[in-house]
């Protein structure tokens, strides 16, 4: 009989050691997905980046007046030429909803599929915020000198019940609009 | 069961929580540098913008090349991007086209000299350009 009991007792501790070890293994593996989403994030948003200060610095190129046309906290809109005087561009960056999501795209001309994005952001999205050469801000239209722009990206969890929460990365730029400075 | 069959268990027990802390702390250890390289970006960031701000200045001719000497040398500036304060340090000295110091009074070139701090939430101090070894951009005088 105590042998039986003796089994038993050995069964049910040694389950309850392979469980946790296996809960263990669970919770690292989704901690470790987790972290290397946050890496790749940062990379994924500083190439994003990027690509939209090389938009940003199209503001205004070519283009003598109006060159400004549209400034929204999560919009902007601006046109560009491909020479002075020549083809005008117009640009517009849009914080869409999607989906309940909120998602940064580019459109250049208007057009229905943007030139760059769908990007997902969090529910922060994206708020441009406009400065004049004295950095004062929120100046009309044809006053803005430049642009500071803030966006959270994100990614969707690893697990909905282990380690819940959402990969994010909120980074901030300025972009000074050279070609009116000229 | 036995004393000999109870200190193996235990001893299991100790060797698996080793394994368990060690991997643990290596997660920590990435998670630190995923932290890491958001907090360097946003600095780089910032640095880029008084950069910029000093480049329109000169576009613009809206601050005389002596101007931009004198408002620069010594300025600093806290920014704060995402709950982190950065502190930035800001030094200009007259050189030569590669950056080379020199003593000239009216100077073709500067070189704009950046170091950045911040307090990370581990209280870590995150140096981006340290005063040693700064982040430096040389700007010309278009005007000269």
């Amino acid at each position: 009989m105590a042998a039986i009991l003796e089994a038993i007792g050995a069964t049910i501790i040694g389950g309850i050691f392979i469980l946790t070890m296996i809960t263990s293994i669970i919770n690292l593996h989704a901690i470790g997905v987790n972290v290397n989403q946050q890496i790749e994030l940062v990379e994924i948003s500083e190439d994003v980046v990027s690509v939209i200060e090389s938009y940003l610095s199209l503001v205004a190129a070519g283009v003598v007046d109006s060159a400004i046309i549209s400034t929204q906290d999560t919009s902007f809109t601006y046109s560009y030429a491909d020479s002075v005087g020549g083809t005008r561009h117009i640009v517009n960056m849009a914080q869409e909803d999607i989906d309940d999501s909120k998602q940064l795209s580019v459109y250049v001309d208007s057009g229905t599929e943007p030139e760059l994005g769908p990007f997902e952001l969090s529910d922060f999205g994206v708020q441009f915020t406009y400065y004049d050469v004295n950095d004062n801000p929120n100046p009309a239209d044809s006053l803005v000198r430049y642009v500071q722009m803030i966006m959270e990206f994100q990614y969707d969890t690893f697990r909905e019940d282990i380690d819940k929460r959402f990969v994010r990365h909120r980074i901030q730029i300025w972009k000074y609009f050279k070609n009116l400075y000229l | 069961m036995t004393y000999g069959q109870l200190f193996l268990i235990l001893l299991a027990m100790v060797l698996f929580s080793t394994i368990y802390l060690t991997t643990y702390n290596s997660l920590f250890d990435q998670a630190d540098l995923a932290y890491k390289g958001m907090y360097l970006l946003n600095g780089q960031k910032i640095i880029d913008k008084y950069f910029q701000e000093i480049e329109a200045n000169i576009l613009g001719d809206l601050l005389s090349f002596d101007a931009i000497q004198s408002t620069y040398n010594g300025r600093s500036d806290s920014l704060t991007v995402s709950d982190l304060v950065y502190h930035l340090n800001i030094t200009t000295t007259p050189c030569t086209v590669n950056g080379v110091d020199t003593t000239t009074v009216t100077p073709e070139f500067i070189r704009v000299d950046m170091s950045m701090w911040a307090i990370r939430p581990d209280g870590d101090t995150l140096w981006i350009g340290m005063p040693q070894h700064p982040i430096s951009k040389v700007f010309v005088d278009l005007y000269y």
